[in-house]
């Protein structure tokens, strides 16, 4: 644990006396959660690796102009869903012309993936998340892993509560159906 | 205290049966290495695109360069375009021009076909004879004097 606060640390970072030292610690604090957001949009390791780096290096140059008004754990997180999102649509480009969606590709994926814990439900879980339409996937997994209000996940993506809680129970409605017939 | 709505506790009896454990597992040591991969690539501006490198790159005689052969090739183009259509102009010789279709030499039918085809009326067709026809009644010609002088 990082004997700053996020507002310690900004302030660190800001006025230049040694902005490595703090973007470092921020690194350190977040890394983890940052990682396992992106992976579970992405699925594939590597590139969650690319995405996290590249979310990461994006905050170093934001973070110059970063306000307080927001939570830095929410504005990395609103980075990190921008860049998975970019990511996947060029992937979806380029899987334009193949016989399976991109999703269906992930879905597969996923039984194949050597960084994969290998229980059955956690993987069938995964496959159903999958099945889901981007957004409600997104909202799912904020909600039911990482455990973000519905505030904060209105802050990080831009959308209003209400519509963040009819998309999440569309999902568990959804997830809960697949379950079923699978 | 805020009450629960009846959804969320719907959502709650449902999902409690599901595991929580994250699936996804970085592999060991990734995390260390993370970091590191990071500050290198902030320290070192790595992080940029090969080709932005190149705009920004000091390297002022280069781009000189490359704008002068970029300005060479666009004048060689035009000049090259402009040696080949005065080739064409002069390739074209009187022969050439005799030898061409030229409307005499087209099937009768053919122009029949496209005339009737042509989107031109039947009145309008009579609107613009109307002429010819008071010129030979007013100056009583027959239409068989005419053939005959054909």
């Amino acid at each position: 644990m990082s004997k700053y606060t996020d507002e310690e640390l900004i302030l660190l970072f800001q006025d230049g006396s040694n902005p490595n030292y703090a973007f470092n610690i921020i690194v350190q604090t977040y890394q983890q959660r940052v990682y396992q957001h992106v992976r579970r949009l992405v699925v594939d390791h590597d590139d969650a690796n690319d995405v996290v780096q590249n979310t990461f290096i994006k905050a170093w140059k934001g973070l110059g102009n970063f306000r307080s008004e927001a939570k830095l754990f929410t504005w990395l997180y609103r980075i990190a869903t921008n860049e998975s999102m970019t990511f996947l649509k060029r992937k979806r480009i380029g899987t334009i012309f193949s016989m399976t969606s991109y999703e269906n590709y992930l879905a597969n994926k996923i039984e194949d993936s050597e960084y994969m814990d290998s229980d059955a439900l956690l993987l069938k879980l995964q496959k159903a998340i999958l099945s889901l339409p981007e957004k409600q996937r997104l909202v799912f997994n904020m909600r039911y892993y990482d455990e973000l209000k519905y505030d904060e996940i209105s802050e990080i993506l831009g959308v209003t509560v209400g519509a963040l809680k009819a998309s999440y129970h569309h999902a568990v409605n959804k997830i809960e159906k697949y379950l079923k017939n699978h | 205290m805020k009450m629960r709505s009846d959804k969320e506790e719907k959502e709650e009896e449902i999902t409690r049966g599901w595991p929580k454990k994250d699936p996804y597992v970085a592999p060991e040591g990734y995390f260390d290495e993370l970091q590191g991969a990071i500050s290198n690539k902030v320290s070192s501006g790595r992080h940029d695109s090969r080709f932005s490198r190149l705009l920004d790159a000091n390297i002022l005689p280069l781009k000189l360069a490359a704008l002068v052969v970029i300005l060479l090739g666009a004048v060689y183009l035009v000049v090259i375009n402009k040696e080949k259509d005065q080739k064409v102009a002069d390739s074209i010789t009187f022969e050439a021009i005799e030898n061409s279709d030229l409307l005499y030499e087209l099937e009768e039918k053919m122009i029949v076909d496209t005339y009737s085809s042509s989107s031109v009326s039947g009145d309008q067709n009579l609107a613009s004879n109307e002429p010819v026809v008071d010129y030979l009644i007013e100056n009583n010609i027959e239409v068989s004097q005419i053939l005959n002088e054909l």
